[in-house]
């Protein structure tokens, strides 16, 4: 009976032409195992150093002048888009370790220390070479809903009535007064009274205030900040906008004060 | 060397190399596992003859094919009852039914070390009968069924079953724990000699 399962079994091997499958084919398995592997750690990284990016220009420390806890301006500030992306990278990263051929000799908690640590790592490395920031810039002048997926604190610093302000420079008649769009494209008269960093007011920069509304799109800017990421976000609002022409010394509408400019878009 | 001395004397890893190049030579590797191969898909829960025969043609099929794919750091009677253990299982997936243990070979000797393992974890001298083994196997889960069957019928070390399962050996530890307790979760209490 023995014999028979046997001899039944190579004829039937014999006579369909089966042969084993080459070798190549499951050494190129095993490399698109690791590649895919490779490429989850190289993209999980990448999240890291974004994320590395967005903490370090977080603007922690501001959290009471912008009326936050420090838990409450944690929470709104966390990269959550990035913290998903880094997730399932990991899980893709942990998936193909565990799927290699090897991979089920490691338990559970040590295949995932690893990837974590290994992807923490590159992200650092990523982080110091500027990738972080070069993947900020990219999305920024690109991705739709940039402000509302990629980069919290555009919201967070577009919140006037709380004292905050993001925008960008599109005019200016001295150091003290100019105009700044946010982050829907609404003008801003701006009076800048604090001395500090008015060498960031430039036409076609983006910069943070912290201040106060002092009338319809008025608002005092106490001080100011550059802003780094998101900047590339704001700078597409120059592209929505035709370039404005001051008109120097000319009393404004809108109910400013002597010394503001007027913007003429028609000129 | 004629043909029953080469099938006794060479390793399976000098079989699998041999019969990369002469598919007859592989009739080697079948006849050093058929049987053992039938006797633990029995273990596991095939039905009939039949069902058995089936699975066997196409495991020993499957192994064919992938023989460019054995590890040779892997005992290769562990990579075979890891192809064995996937087709089970991707079978009774397919058949939607639940394997049972209704058709252990009554004599295996996998009893007595069971129930010397079971009785001892007792801290009991009671001597537990192989039907009260057999009806207490077959209510646990194929997951518990399945690694007491490796350890304790098939002989296999830690090694060789986290090799078959594709398991941590931690893992296989704790998993053969926990089917122990399941186990004697089944087994009645008190057991008389």
């Amino acid at each position: 009976m023995l014999e028979n399962f046997g001899k039944k079994l190579i004829e039937k091997i014999k006579h369909d032409g089966m042969a084993p499958k080459p070798r190549w084919h499951f050494i190129l398995k095993e490399i698109l195992i690791w590649l895919f592997g490779g490429l989850a750690l190289f993209i999980g990284a990448a999240s890291v150093a974004v994320m590395i990016y967005l903490s370090n220009n977080s603007g922690l420390m501001m959290h009471t002048q912008l009326g936050h806890s420090l838990v409450g301006y944690l929470l709104l500030s966390l990269p959550y888009f990035w913290m998903i992306f880094l997730a399932l990278f990991l899980w893709l990263l942990f998936y193909n370790i565990k799927h290699s051929k090897r991979g089920y000799h490691y338990s559970f908690a040590l295949i995932a220390l690893v990837a974590i640590l290994a992807s923490i790592l590159l992200g650092i490395i990523f982080s110091a070479v500027g990738i972080g920031e070069e993947i900020d810039d990219v999305l920024g002048r690109r991705a739709p809903l940039y402000d509302l997926v990629f980069n919290p604190h555009v919201a967070m610093w577009s919140n006037s009535e709380e004292g905050s302000l993001a925008g960008l420079v599109v005019s200016k008649s001295d150091q003290t007064h100019f105009v700044l769009l946010d982050r829907d494209s609404g003008e801003w008269y701006i009076t800048c009274i604090t001395a500090d960093n008015k060498n960031l007011v430039i036409v076609g920069q983006p910069i943070r205030l912290v201040g106060e509304v002092i009338g319809e799109h008025e608002f005092r800017a106490d001080e100011v900040f550059p802003i780094k990421p998101g900047r590339e976000f704001f700078k597409r609002l120059q592209q929505n906008n035709q370039d404005p022409v001051l008109i120097p010394g000319e009393l404004p509408e809108r109910g400013l004060g002597p010394g503001r400019m007027m913007i003429n878009y028609d000129k | 060397m004629n043909n029953v001395s080469l099938n006794l004397e060479l390793e399976d890893s000098e079989l699998v190399r041999l019969s990369l190049v002469d598919p007859d030579k592989f009739s080697y590797i079948i006849y050093r596992y058929q049987e053992k191969l039938e006797r633990y898909l029995r273990r596991l829960g095939a039905k009939n003859e039949e069902d058995v025969q089936d699975l066997l043609q196409d495991i020993f099929l499957k192994v064919y094919l992938n023989l460019n794919d054995f590890d040779q750091n892997l005992k290769f009677s562990s990579w075979i009852y890891r192809i064995a253990h996937n087709q089970v299982i991707s079978n009774f997936r397919k058949k939607q039914v639940r394997p049972e243990a209704h058709s252990f070979p009554i004599d295996s000797a996998g009893f007595d070390t069971l129930a010397d393992d079971v009785a001892l974890d007792r801290l009991s001298d009671i001597h537990l009968s192989q039907n009260v083994i057999k009806e207490a196997l077959a209510k646990i889960s194929v997951k518990h069924r399945e690694i007491l069957i490796l350890k304790f019928f098939e002989d296999k070390s830690y090694e060789e079953i986290s090799d078959i399962l594709k398991k941590p050996q931690g893992t296989v530890a704790s998993l053969l724990n926990r089917a122990k307790k399941s186990l004697k979760n089944y087994l009645p209490k008190n057991i008389s000699a």
